[in-house]
């Protein structure tokens, strides 16, 4: 199932982050799981606040990366927004990059029927990019990814490419070992799919090697040399079919450069006696694990703009008969009979099933008459009508406010306990805390709570389930003893 | 093992050859097949179905693509117009599978830029007959209202949107089928709420069909969506909600593309958006979002504003009202941009507010001429109002002074041109 078209789906409750895997300007990727389906997710998070992208390329790139869909690609699954992040869901290879394999595995390069089984599917996953009018840009070893069970899909293309190509400040993020010729030339203006097939053969030579052609130069010499130096030859004890392969692939005019379909059709692809590298990869698994191999993100997930907090500043707008709250001025802007409409379409989406447990029953002032109120009073505000409108005017307020849009929350088919219960109640303590010591331990809390429900996905449903359980005990008790 | 892909294993040329068909009878084919999807009910002859169409399809795009044979490329042409290819797809999208559509896609794409003489054959004749971009608008809406998916369907929800949506953008950069969308018919309004939803694909892409429509065909917009005054009114009521309600990156597109279609001055929309002071309220509103971007974004709309050399009453009220904070802000605001030329209006939008007049809380209840109360409620309502005192900080009330000043020259062109435009 895919996500439906009405429905807010909160990432962080839909997906279980685990470790960092890949860092980049643009964004970290994550290992996450999908608990809906259970499965194990990649997830590009691109932070729009700190990154210069245009929006409008960033979609036009995702759109097209939605049509992709073949086994020989990491798969582009969903994006969803949260905060002021963008999370691009794809398909997770748990063995690493070939990258990985040389570096933990073959130091000094892979054998070469393994190679060839790598190539293989890799040429696979490239023509069908390159039959979709798509350049990857950026094959090496690092891009080719290893699935658990040891098959290869071609990986890192669409949104990276296009960041890379678009770059504004004009650097080049990353080493230039593995860049066509054209690529490199400015005189050259535009290069096409037989770029690809140039770092198809540079990658060739790296798995085989271990290490790309000139690697032990300056990058940024290797980048002025390239398109003045012949091509890189491959040389030692390789078969003819390997070094004719890449010598094939390293053609420096792309006119003369074989097309994918051609590269297919060479010996060296011929299907041998490989059939996957599910022991490679089981072998860098346990490398990994042995090592505690996890990167450090760039950016902190848990540091939200929107974070509940108010605006940075408010306007003194009650110039006009208006008075004008912001919250007034956001729903002036509701037009009634769209917003109608838009609701009518979300009815015919609601599900039958109801929540486990029924918040409409609970009114938010019913806790007033809990025992557990009057404990507290020592470092909270009591929040009796007296008060009201002195210290919590703005609270009352914003409950008036939320009522209408709150009954249509509770009505969704996945009520957000974290969100709609846990921080609520809690960012509504912060709100009545007299001073800034409690506000410190009411924070703490909820921020606990945060981590534990990442950890333990359903922790704060079963929590509020027993307290509403035991509350709705002591208040039968207390009612059958009056 | 692998799961069987239907882009593996393409090459089936063995079936062609068993039952060979002449290439200008690809399109009857495609559609024969089409038409017997809908009652087929068993998965594999559904399947079967699907395969055949696939490869007819992706025939009529080689031979559309390539133009190798001229005669049977027109031919083609012709005969998609002829026999309503296009509908008859388009109507049973939900019988089709992804590849089926990203190839029904492809041949649309092509087919629209298709032109003999320099004449676009096939939009001329969706301009005849305008049933395909109508329907394409339909289609979409009735997409995401379905209760379900289709229940024989291999297709989800986001594909069908997504391809319908993509045919929509293409028509989009054709100045005649433009007019179609935004000037003859009122459906494309429902892509602004489209763009409120929550579905990320859904609604960007809805927003991009939004941008192509206002800005690819500028002087269509202009002159005959604009001029209209409430076809700008509505305009701007829908781009205030999705400024307001939208998800963070429809907000950041959204004040973007207002603030591209404000200051392009054939579009005359620019005098009436400043002179309301809700529109401004909603601006200034951003401005405190705590996304710097997004203050960024709404800075370059408020500038607008503020430059504006005849503020009407309403809108000087909010400035004046709000004078010291607006100073406190913007001294602080992006302090640590190297931008020469935000850091010139930044300092000129601050210069502008200083030379408001101050207002004073006292207990005289002289209200100063520039700010007369026009409405009896902020007489009685405003404490403040009722017991201003307003005092002029220098000789800085005159309105056209602002066109003197070297910094600003960009900016108050822009007013100059608005205005005696």
């Amino acid at each position: 199932m895919t996500n439906s078209v009405f429905e807010k789906v909160n990432p962080l409750t839909r997906y279980t982050i685990q470790d960092c895997v890949g860092r980049g300007n643009f964004g970290d990727v994550y290992k996450a799981i999908d608990k809906n389906e259970s499965k194990v997710v990649a997830i590009k998070i691109v932070n729009l606040e700190n990154t210069d992208e245009d929006i409008e390329l960033l979609t036009q790139e995702i759109f097209f990366l939605s049509e992709l869909k073949s086994p020989f690609i990491t798969n582009y699954i969903t994006t969803l927004t949260e905060d002021v992040t963008m999370w691009i869901v794809m398909e997770y290879c748990g063995g690493g990059s070939c990258a990985d394999l040389i570096k933990m595995v073959y130091s000094k390069g892979i054998p070469e029927s393994k190679v060839s089984y790598i190539l293989r599917d890799t040429v696979k996953g490239l023509k069908y990019l390159h039959d979709q009018k798509k350049i990857h840009r950026d094959i090496k070893a690092a891009n080719i990814l290893l699935t658990d069970c040891g098959k290869v899909k071609l990986g890192d293309f669409g949104v990276s490419g296009q960041i890379r190509a678009t770059m504004k400040r004009g650097t080049f993020v990353g080493t230039p070992y593995w860049m066509a010729p054209e690529v490199i030339n400015k005189q050259c203006k535009g290069y096409n799919e037989k770029a690809d097939i140039w770092s198809l053969g540079i990658t060739a030579y790296e798995l085989l090697k271990g290490v790309p052609p000139l690697s032990k130069y300056d990058p940024f010499k290797v980048m002025l040399n390239i398109p003045k130096r012949k091509p890189p030859k491959l040389h030692g004890q390789y078969s003819e079919k390997a070094k004719y392969f890449v010598s094939l692939c390293l053609i420096k005019d792309p006119k003369q450069r074989p097309s994918i379909e051609a590269l297919l059709e060479t010996d060296f692809l011929l299907p041998n006696t490989v059939l996957n590298l599910k022991e490679d990869v089981d072998l860098i698994k346990s490398i990994k694990l042995k090592n505690n191999y996890s990167k450090t993100p760039k950016y902190q997930l848990n540091q939200k703009i929107y974070d509940g907090s108010e605006n940075i500043m408010s306007w003194n707008f009650d110039v006009s008969e208006n008075n004008n709250s912001i919250q007034e001025i956001y729903e002036n802007n509701i037009q009634t009979t769209e917003a109608a409409t838009l609701q009518k379409m979300s009815e015919l989406e609601k599900s039958p099933t109801t929540p486990t447990l029924d918040m409409r029953t609970s009114k938010p002032s019913s806790q007033l008459e809990t025992p557990m109120t009057n404990i507290s009073e020592r470092s909270f505000r009591r929040l009796d009508k007296t008060k009201n409108n002195i210290v919590a005017g703005k609270i009352t307020n914003t409950n008036d406010s939320k009522t209408s849009s709150e009954k249509n929350l509770f009505d969704l088919k996945e009520f957000d306990y974290l969100k709609n219960v846990i921080n609520y109640s809690f960012t509504r303590m912060h709100e009545r805390a007299k001073d800034e010591e409690t506000k410190y331990y009411v924070d703490g809390i909820m921020s606990n709570f945060t981590k534990t429900e990442s950890q333990v996905p359903g922790f704060s449903e079963v929590f509020i389930e027993e307290i509403s359980l035991r509350m709705t005990s002591i208040k039968e008790y207390i009612a059958s003893r009056q | 093992m692998f799961k069987k892909h239907k882009n593996q294993d393409l090459d089936m040329s063995f079936l062609w050859k068993k039952n060979p068909k002449p290439p200008n009878e690809y399109v009857k084919y495609s559609l024969e097949l089409t038409s017997k999807l809908p009652g087929t009910t068993t998965l594999d002859n559904k399947k079967k179905l699907q395969d055949d169409l696939l490869k007819y399809l992706t025939e009529i795009k080689e031979i559309l693509i390539s133009k190798d044979d001229l005669e049977l490329t027109n031919a083609l042409h012709l005969e998609i117009n002829k026999m309503n290819f296009f509908i008859v797809l388009i109507n049973n999208l939900h019988e089709l599978n992804l590849d089926i559509m990203k190839e029904l896609n492809t041949i649309f794409t092509v087919a629209l830029n298709y032109s003999i003489d320099n004449k676009l054959v096939t939009v001329d004749y969706f301009v005849l007959h305008p049933k395909t971009v109508q329907l394409l608008l339909v289609k979409i809406e009735s997409i995401l209202q379905q209760k379900t998916k289709y229940s024989n369907s291999t297709n989800s929800r986001n594909d069908m949107f997504s391809i319908t949506g993509k045919m929509i953008l293409e028509c989009t950069k054709y100045e005649q089928l433009c007019r179609i969308i935004l000037i003859k018919d009122t459906n494309f309004w429902k892509f602004f709420s489209f763009a409120k939803m929550n579905n990320f694909e859904i609604s960007s892409l809805s927003f991009q069909i939004l941008i192509s429509l206002f800005t690819t065909n500028e002087k269509l917009v202009s002159k005959e969506f604009f001029n209209i005054e409430s076809n700008s009114n509505k305009f701007i009521i829908n781009m205030n909600k999705l400024i307001a309600h939208g998800n963070y990156v429809t907000k950041r597109q959204s004040l973007k593309l207002l603030h591209d279609l404000i200051i392009v001055k054939s579009n005359n929309i620019m005098m009436s958006y400043i002179n309301s002071p809700e529109n401004m309220k909603l601006i200034m509103t951003v401005m405190t979002d705590k996304s710097k971007l997004l203050q960024l974004d709404a800075f370059n709309i408020f500038k607008i504003f503020v430059a504006n050399p005849r503020k009407t009453k309403p809108i000087l009220d909010i400035l004046i009202k709000n004078r010291d904070k607006l100073l406190l802000y913007l001294n602080n605001f992006a302090d640590d941009s190297f931008d020469r030329m935000f850091k010139d209006e930044k300092e000129f939008i601050i210069q502008e507010i200083e030379s408001l007049p101050r207002l004073f809380s006292s207990t005289t209840d002289s209200i100063a001429s520039t700010t007369p109360p026009t409405h009896k409620n902020s007489m009685s309502n405003g404490s403040l109002n009722s017991t201003a005192n307003i005092v002029h900080t220098g000789a800085s009330m005159n309105p056209h002074k602002i066109i003197g000043s070297p910094s600003s020259n960009s900016l108050s062109r822009t007013y100059q041109d608005s205005i005696s435009h």
